[in-house]
Formats: structure tokens, sequence, C-alpha cells
């Protein structure tokens, strides 16, 4: 894999962008993820790559509640669709009511991660993720 | 209440009607055969005076026959004739007997009857004698028509007497008579009309009773729906409260850690408050969620073995027992209905507080007690287990120990301790979920004791 890796998060907030972003360059990595502010941005994102024939993203992380359109429909969207089915998606959110772990993971979730209270949480979150995803699997390209 | 005092009242009403009813009738139905009975009676009396004076008049034509013609047949039917006007004589005594007027009057004629014979008799006596008119013939004619005049009058009377008599017992039947059926419809009426009233006042109680329950379904469902929406209201609370609460700790962790060499130790010790009371206030919020959850939350009771749920419990305080050196005391626990999660939830807080709440210097003991006891609910004796977790740790004054049990109703206010003091109440929640109760006893510096009531299943 020569490429840079290539993630795309969808995340309404500011603070927890910042703190994304603080713990992509604390763990000195040579990529950055792509923000985007809510499951509508990202769905159109995704459409334009597919229109022009662009790299498609290896990773998506998104936050459950969102504006516009939320987490749960836009994963349910994202399974539905053939030509993006295959990326893996990553539920990361705050708290989790009953039900809602088991409902992510039958709509073809990845993982399901509560964000970490702690900065040194974030930071071993964002490198297992990192080590895993772009180091271990492989993921398809397009 | 007072409507069913009211529908009480009116249906006895209706019911005494109703037998006033049945008794009138019956009075009535008594009353007419009394009255056929008078009449009767007056016509037999009636009968015989006509007897008496057709037996009597019979009686001296039969003398008088004879004595014209001498033929000793008409003297037999005279003797005839006198035994049976002596014998309606006895008849009309039998039947007047109760009544002393016509017991009187028969009397006179008795003996008029008998003086009338004699004189018939003198005069058959004269007729036939040798001694030829012994008496002076007008003599015995006036003192028989003396007699006559006395017999009539007498039968007159007696006549006139019964005629009185029958009319006065009948005074009351002809009024009766006409009346009896204008009452007999009056109360019917009023029967019917009671009746009806109590009628629709039943049907008037049953409606209000349909409307309360109704009204009572729509607060239930009212209830519930103000039950969702607090359970909504939990998870809102707590993912809203929690998202900027994870914040400030992530914020503050990460200005310790990128900025370390920048701060000053008075900074990185505010930081270090900073994070201790958000820390808290997780946990504050995650107990509360918690608390929110069993409120709301209707999961399947089934059985469940209290031992593993004790040791699993014990299990993970192993560290903390082994380090702190706790005595564990167990005895063989039952089985209850109940959720497993939940009484999980209950021993951890429980044994957690025992932990918690040690005495300094003094190795701490735990132990577990299992006892059966019964409680009367009226005539109702409901059997339960009763589990007692006991410690040797700081105790406390049985004066607050229903404070406890209350919402952040904590006794030890020290910064020593961790916890949030939602715990023993998450306890109480979970034991009424169970239909149990929950109570405590303690010695302050000796002991706490907290007692589980579960109910014991039918079977056992």
């Amino acid at each position: 894999m020569n490429e840079k890796p290539l993630l795309f998060i969808a995340e309404d907030d500011a603070d927890d962008q910042l703190l994304l972003l603080s713990a992509f360059e604390e763990l000195q990595l040579n990529y950055m993820p792509q923000f985007v502010e809510n499951g509508e941005q990202l769905w159109q994102k995704l459409l334009t790559i597919l229109e022009n024939g662009n790299r498609l993203p290896g990773l998506i992380m998104i936050d459950l509640n969102m504006p516009l359109l939320g987490g749960r429909e836009l994963l349910q969207k994202l399974k539905k669709n053939q030509n993006l089915a295959h990326i893996p998606v990553l539920i990361i959110t705050t708290s989790s009511a009953p039900g809602e772990v088991k409902k992510a993971y039958a709509d073809g979730a990845a993982a399901f991660i509560t964000k970490p209270a702690s900065f040194d949480g974030l930071l071993n979150m964002v490198k297992l993720i990192h080590d895993f995803y772009f180091k271990l699997v492989i993921l398809s390209e397009n | 209440m007072i409507d069913q005092k009211l529908s009480k009242l009116v249906f006895g009403i209706s019911l005494a009607v109703l037998l006033l009813l049945s008794i009138f009738t019956f009075s009535r139905l008594s009353a007419f055969k009394t009255y056929t009975e008078v009449v009767d009676h007056s016509n037999q009396v009636l009968n015989q005076i006509v007897g008496l004076r057709s037996g009597f008049k019979s009686l001296m034509a039969n003398q008088r026959s004879y004595l014209v013609t001498k033929e000793p047949k008409y003297y037999e039917d005279f003797q005839a004739e006198r035994d049976s006007l002596r014998s309606s004589v006895r008849i009309f005594k039998r039947l007047t007997q109760e009544n002393k007027v016509q017991q009187l009057l028969i009397n006179n004629l008795e003996t008029d009857i008998n003086e009338r014979i004699q004189g018939l008799l003198v005069e058959v006596i004269n007729d036939t004698s040798t001694a030829k008119y012994k008496f002076k013939q007008m003599d015995l004619i006036e003192r028989n028509n003396d007699i006559n005049d006395d017999f009539n009058e007498t039968l007159n009377k007696m006549h006139k007497y019964e005629l009185n008599q029958m009319h006065q017992k009948l005074k009351g039947k002809k009024f009766e008579e006409q009346f009896t059926p204008f009452l007999l419809l009056i109360t019917s009426l009023l029967a019917i009309g009671i009746i009806s009233y109590s009628f629709t006042i039943v049907l008037a109680q049953l409606k209000r009773q349909q409307q309360m329950q109704e009204q009572l379904k729509e607060n239930i469902d009212k209830l519930n729906k103000s039950n969702q929406e607090l359970e909504q209201y939990a998870y809102v609370a707590s993912h809203d409260l929690q998202e900027p609460l994870r914040k400030i700790r992530t914020f503050s962790d990460m200005l310790v850690k990128k900025h370390t060499d920048g701060l000053s130790s008075e900074a990185k010790d505010i930081v270090s408050r900073i994070e201790k009371s958000s820390e808290k206030m997780t946990l504050l919020i995650n107990d509360l969620l918690s608390l929110s959850r069993l409120l709301s939350t209707k999961k399947e009771l089934k059985p469940v073995d209290l031992d593993e749920v004790i040791n699993e419990v014990l299990h993970s305080f192993e560290d903390k027992i082994i380090t702190e050196n706790v005595t564990i005391d167990q005895v063989k626990m039952p089985v209850v209905i109940g959720n497993e999660g939940q009484l999980h939830q209950l021993f951890q807080n429980l044994i957690s507080n025992s932990l918690k709440f040690k005495r300094e210097g003094v190795k701490p003991v735990i132990k577990f007690r299992l006892n059966s006891i019964s409680k009367w609910v009226e005539d109702l004796e409901i059997k339960y287990y009763q589990i007692s977790v006991i410690d040797n740790g700081m105790g406390f004054s049985n004066e607050y120990r229903d404070k406890m049990f209350a919402i952040f109703g904590r006794l030890e206010k020290t910064n020593t301790i961790d916890g949030t003091g939602i715990g023993l109440s998450i306890c109480h929640r979970i034991m009424e979920n169970h239909n149990g109760e929950i109570s405590a006893e303690g010695i302050p510096n000796k002991k706490a004791q907290f007692n589980l009531f579960f109910p014991i299943p039918p079977n056992e």
C-alpha cells in the first residue's frame, strides 16, 4: 500500500473534530482524516466521488447523533449501496442506549466505540484503529 | 359510597313495598272469606227464624185440625211438629251461641213455645176430658193470644236483630269492594315506580363506574407515557450531560499532557481538581442513568440462584478482598424469582458499601445470613426470605436509616469515600421491582446490617 490512507469522519461537533485532529497530530501519522459535519454531507461527498470515479475512503467513522442525516440512517444507506457497502463503518458515540449496539452491528457496522473520556484514551483509540485498519488488515480500494 | 347507600335504601324500600303489597292482598282475600262466612251464617239464622215461624203456625194448625176432626193422624202430626219445633230451637241456640242477645231472645221464645204447646195440650184435654170446660174457653183464648203476640214480637225482634247484625258486619264490605282494586293498583304502581327508580340509580352508578374505569385507564396511559418520557429523558440527560463532561475531561487531560512544560505546579493542581470533579460527575450521571433505567425496564423474571450472583460479585471484588484481608462469611442462599442483572447490581452495591465504609484498623468482616419470615397483610400470610448482609464497619445510627434509601441520602459526607449516594436508592428500587423490601439497622462504629426481603415462590 503506497498511497496514504484515506479516512472520512462524519462528526458535527467542532470540539470532537479538534480532539480527533489533535490525536492524529500527536501520534504523528502521515495523514489527516477528512471531516464532514453530518451524514448528508458525507453522503453527497461519496456520491460525487462515485460520479467522478475518484478514490473512495478506506474507512468511515460516523457519530450517531448528527443533524440532517443521522448516523443510524447513514449506516443503513451506506450498506444498501452496492458501490459503498464494502467500506468498513465505525460507530463513534458518547453513550449508547440499550439495544443500540446490537442494532448497529445488525445494520452492518464494523465496530461500535464509545468516545474515551481522556486524552490518553483518545490517543489509544486512534492508534488502535490506525494499526488495525491501515497496518494489519487489507482494505478494498475501489 | 353515598350512591351505594342510596341504592341499598331504594332496594330496601321496594322490597318493603312488595311485601306490603302481598300482605295487603292476602288480608283482602281473607276479609272477603270472612264476609262470605258472615253472610252464610246470617242466612242460616234467618232460615231458622222462618222455620220457627212456620213450625209454630203448623203446630197450631195441626192441633185445630185434630180438635175439629178428632183424627189421630193430626194429633201425631201435632206431636211431630212439636218435636221439630223444639229441635229448631236447639239448632238456633247452637247457631247463635256466641250472641248473647239472640240467646236471650231464643230463651224467651222457647218459654213462649213451651207455654203455647202447654196451652194447646190444655185445649185438647179440655176437649176430650170428661170434666168438660174445666177452663173457661175465653180465658184460654185470651191467654193464647197473648203468647202468640209475644212469640211473634220476639221472633220479629230476632229477625230484625239478625238483619241488623249482618248489615253492620258487612258495612265495610261495600267500601272495600270499591276501594281494594284501586288501592292494589296504587300500591303496584308505587312498587313499579320505586323499582324503576332504583334501576335507574343502579344504571347511573354502573355508568359512573365505567366512566371512572375509563378515567383510570386514561390515567394509566398517561402515566405510562410519562414513564416513557422519563426513560427518554434519562437517555437524553445521560447523553447530553456526558458529552460536555467528556470534553471537559479530555481537554483538561490534553492540557496536562501536551503542555506539561508550560504549566506551573499550581495550574497543574487546578487542572487535576477539574478532572477529579468531572470524574465524579460522570459517576453521578451513570448512577442516575441506571436508576432511571430501573424505573422503566420491564424485564422478564426468571429463577435466579442468589449463591451464583453473590459469588460473581465477590469475585469481581477479589483484589480488594485479598489486599484488605476481608473475611467473608457465607451461607447457602436460595433461588428467587427475579432479574439477574438487577440482583447483581443489588449485591454489587451492598458489598461495595461494606468494603467502602470499613473502620480504620479493624479487620473487615462481611457476613451473609438467611432466615424465613412471615408477614401478614390482613388475613393473607406472605412468606419471605430474609437475606442479611452484615459488616463490622462504620455503621450508622438507626435514626438515619430511612434517609439512606432516599436519592442522594448519603450519611457520610466526607470526600475520603467515593460514591454518589445513589447506590442504596438503587437497591431500594430493585427490591421494589422484586415485590420485596429492604431495611437497615446499624450501630455506630460497630456494624451495618441490610436486610433484603424476597417473597418465597409459592411452590416452595
